[in-house]
């Protein structure tokens, strides 16, 4: 079983978009795979047109008195399940925070689900947090969704910095450009340089399309109502790049 | 077993659906092939290996369903496809089919339509809650066919579908849980006798002759099937129990010792070691062929390349004696020996009361013949120490396999907890005695078959070193197994093993314990 994280201190660079669509695509390949939705947004779990509300909530499940298990839901897809967005994942922060060794709580958490799944992706709230953290312990890898501008790109190297601070030397970091507009310079020359500076960069580029955008009236994953389109097929192949670095 | 639907699913889906909305979707047809092994392995967990052609290309694809319906792995394997999961290539269906299918032949059905058509119940939110599929499926050749209907529940909505399926249940009258069309219809196409391979007596104060010719006669069915199995190479566990059918029914034949010779019992002595001989050396090479895929498992991915000649060599070697077996097996004087053997045993009931021997109640015959061949092992196994030559482990072996079946052929009439006690502790010496031979025979035979592969310039030096390691790796074993004798052998030396064995002999015969 493999952790992803679609991951970004930023707000709105496409990690939802990414995680719902990836694990979309992966199940197509044959894979099993859970979304765990960690963002009291709760977007994920609105694509997937599944009720946020959940028994018992954040609090038991940090306190161990719950298993991750039992707030499983199954998907319109053969092959994604999801653990809904709730509410109380608000209060995660204070939790984890109260619990001791907080930080690995989420790894203990993810497994008992190993033979279950081959995958999980973890949809993560924008910002740097003890749920973050926590998240860091748990992921093999995070998937970094980066808009081409400056100052997204700042933000990713606050990321790696954290990631050298926290010797998380086991957490592979996989950023890719999201959103991109091959019209704009600028987009153009920070795509051209970035992998100068970062050999982990995936050259998978996700465009800017009004179709993912349509993800949130459609309330599915693009591959589910427009799988013949550019940003669809972009997915795939950056699915495929991912599971190859994986190894 | 569910009825054939008449209904249209439409029908059901809007009697049942609630507030649910219904969407039906359009009928589809699959067709395709199941695979298992014959003793139905997966099937036992509850899964499906279902196996598609992809048109036009030399692959098929291959998926493994669990038993909740559920995809678990699936991989595109190349046409023809290999029989045992050590052949498949690498990845999550390899793993997902390796632990359960272990080193058995998968067998195809024969083709198989499948006619699907369902509907989704959806809430407001247009989120789907639960699936009712109808399926019919159908067995090319054979006519066989089933259909029905079923709930699938969607994980963390099981309350949807038992509602549904509740409905379904006092609407209808049937219900729609329980196996579906395709594993229904799996379940009657692999339908086998459920003949015992392990006859026994059944009471211990039975005349030997007409008690033992019936456990005969069912090891002679078990003869016939497994002949037709190793004949069209279904797995290599058919020759395997061919081959302990054939050792059960030598060993009744010996305890059958007429005070003047019997022609009919003598012609089976006589059919029956010869075809141990003839089945001898395809079932050598089965084992070697097991050994090798073990050590290729283990062994690291270089190693393991190396040793790809062998196996080849290995197999080429099955296939020539494999050919030879059938064509032996497939004889009209094979075929006259057994119906002769037949005919003796189904025939007038009084030749098998002719002798005393035969009139003396089976328990009595089969204790004296256990006590006897236990005695004679205590003496061929005390003597041994680690300066003994192999020979007399070998013996002792013989002597030890002879007291197991002898014993196994009344297993039924002794306490079932006590004689499990009995044979667990003898089949500890009987591993370590196995071990030391067979490691040694094997350890032989590969480097016979380095020498003649090196000869014939089919190895070169990485194979070479390959199989040399691994004759290195049994010969450790074999000294490992030779070390442990004493160990084992010390429990059914001491004397309370004895008066535990002459008690079991005991029971059920009326005597006293
Ligand atoms: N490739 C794209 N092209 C056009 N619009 C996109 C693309 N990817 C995402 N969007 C849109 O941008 C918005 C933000 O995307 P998304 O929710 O995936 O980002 P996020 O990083 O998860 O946001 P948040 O930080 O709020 O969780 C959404 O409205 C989404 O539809
Ligand atoms: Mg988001």
């Amino acid at each position: 079983m493999n952790v992803l994280a679609s991951y970004n201190i930023k707000g709105g660079v496409g990690k939802t978009a990414s995680a719902v669509n990836l694990a979309f695509v992966a199940a197509r390949t044959g894979a099993r795979v859970l979304v765990v939705d960690l963002d009291p947004q709760g977007a994920a779990t609105f694509y997937f047109r599944i009720k946020p509300k959940v028994k018992g909530g954040g609090k038991g499940l940090v306190s161990g008195k719950r298993d991750l298990g039992d707030l499983i839901k199954g998907t319109d897809y053969d092959g994604v399940d999801l653990v809904p967005a709730d509410f109380s994942f608000r209060n995660l922060d204070l939790l984890l925070d109260a619990e001791k060794k907080s930080k690995k709580k989420l790894a203990k958490l993810l497994k008992p689900l190993a033979n279950e799944y081959d995958f999980i992706l973890l949809d993560c709230p924008p910002s740097m947090s003890l749920v973050s953290e926590a998240v860091f312990h748990a992921a093999d890898a995070l998937i970094v969704p980066l808009i081409p501008t400056t100052l997204s790109l700042r933000t990713y190297e606050q990321l790696q910095a954290f990631r050298a601070e926290e010797k998380l030397a086991n957490l592979t970091l996989l950023p890719f450009f999201s959103m991109v507009d091959r019209r704009k310079t600028m987009h153009r020359d920070i795509i051209d340089r970035f992998p100068d500076d970062h050999a982990e960069a995936l050259t998978t580029h996700i465009p800017y399309a009004s179709v993912v955008e349509r993800m949130g009236t459609e309330r599915a994953p693009l591959g589910a109502f427009a799988p013949r389109t550019a940003a669809a097929a972009a997915y795939e192949t950056l699915w495929a790049e991912i599971v190859s670095r994986l190894g | 077993m569910e009825p054939t639907v008449i209904t249209p699913l439409t029908a059901i889906a809007d009697a049942v659906r609630g507030t649910l909305d219904a969407d039906a979707f359009e009928p589809a047809n699959r067709r395709l092939r199941l695979l298992d092994t014959v003793d139905r392995r997966l099937a036992a967990r509850g899964w499906r290996l279902e196996v598609e052609p992809i048109a036009g290309a030399p692959v098929e694809n291959w998926r493994l369903i669990n038993g909740a319906g559920k995809l678990r792995a699936q991989a595109r394997i190349p046409h023809p496809a290999p029989r045992l999961a050590d052949d498949l290539p690498d990845g999550p269906l390899r793993r997902a089919l390796e632990p359960a299918v272990w080193i058995r032949s998968m067998i195809l059905s024969p083709w198989i339509t499948v006619t699907e058509d369902g509907a989704v119940l959806r809430d407001q939110d247009g989120k789907v809650r639960c699936r009712l599929v109808a399926q019919t499926a159908v067995a090319e050749g054979a006519g066989e066919q089933r259909s029905g209907v079923q709930v699938e529940a969607l994980k963390g909505y099981r309350r949807d579908s038992e509602k549904i399926a509740k409905r379904i249940a006092t609407r209808f009258g049937w219900s729609p849980s329980g196996p579906d069309a395709l594993t229904a219809l799996a379940e009657a196409l692999h339908a086998r006798p459920e003949e015992s391979d392990e006859p026994s007596v059944a009471d211990a104060r039975e005349p030997a002759g007409p008690a033992l010719r019936v456990v005969l006669l069912a090891l002679l069915d078990t003869v016939e099937r497994r002949r037709a199995g190793v004949i069209a190479d279904i797995d290599c566990e058919e020759l395997h129990e061919l081959r302990v059918a054939i050792r059960r029914i030598r060993s009744i034949l010996s305890l059958l010792r007429t005070p003047e010779p019997d022609a009919r019992l003598d012609h089976a002595r006589e059919t029956f070691a010869w075809l141990g001989r003839v089945t001898g050396p395809t079932r050598d090479l089965d084992v070697h062929i097991l050994a090798w895929r073990a050590h290729r498992r283990q062994a690291s991915p270089d190693d393991a390349a190396a040793l790809e000649p062998l196996g080849r060599f290995l197999m080429d070697e099955r296939a020539k004696a494999h050919a030879a077996l059938a064509r032996t097996l497939s004889t009209r004087r094979l075929d006259t020996a057994l119906a002769r053997w037949r005919r003796a045993l189904s025939g007038n009931g009084a030749t098998w009361t002719r002798y005393e021997v035969l009139r003396q109640p089976v328990g009595d015959l089969a204790g004296r013949r256990i006590l006897k061949l236990y005695r004679r092992a205590l003496r061929e196994g005390t003597g041994i120490t680690p300066a003994t030559p192999a020979e007399s482990l070998h013996a002792l072996r013989k002597t030890m396999k002879k007291l197991r079946y002898v014993i196994e052929i009344v297993r039924e009439v002794y306490p079932t907890r006590r004689v499990r006690a009995v044979l667990q502790t003898l089949r500890q010496l009987q591993q370590v005695l196995g071990d030391v031979q067979d490691m040694e025979v094997q350890a032989a035979a590969l480097r016979k078959f380095g020498q003649v592969m090196g000869d014939s310039g089919t190895a070169g030096p990485a194979t070479l070193m390959a199989i040399g390691a691994q004759a290195e790796d049994l010969e450790i074993h074999r000294a490992e197994a030779r070390a442990r004798f004493a160990e084992v052998f010390a429990p059914i030396a001491r004397p309370r093993f004895g008066k535990r064995l002459s008690a079991l002999t005991r029971s059920g015969t009326g005597a006293p314990e």
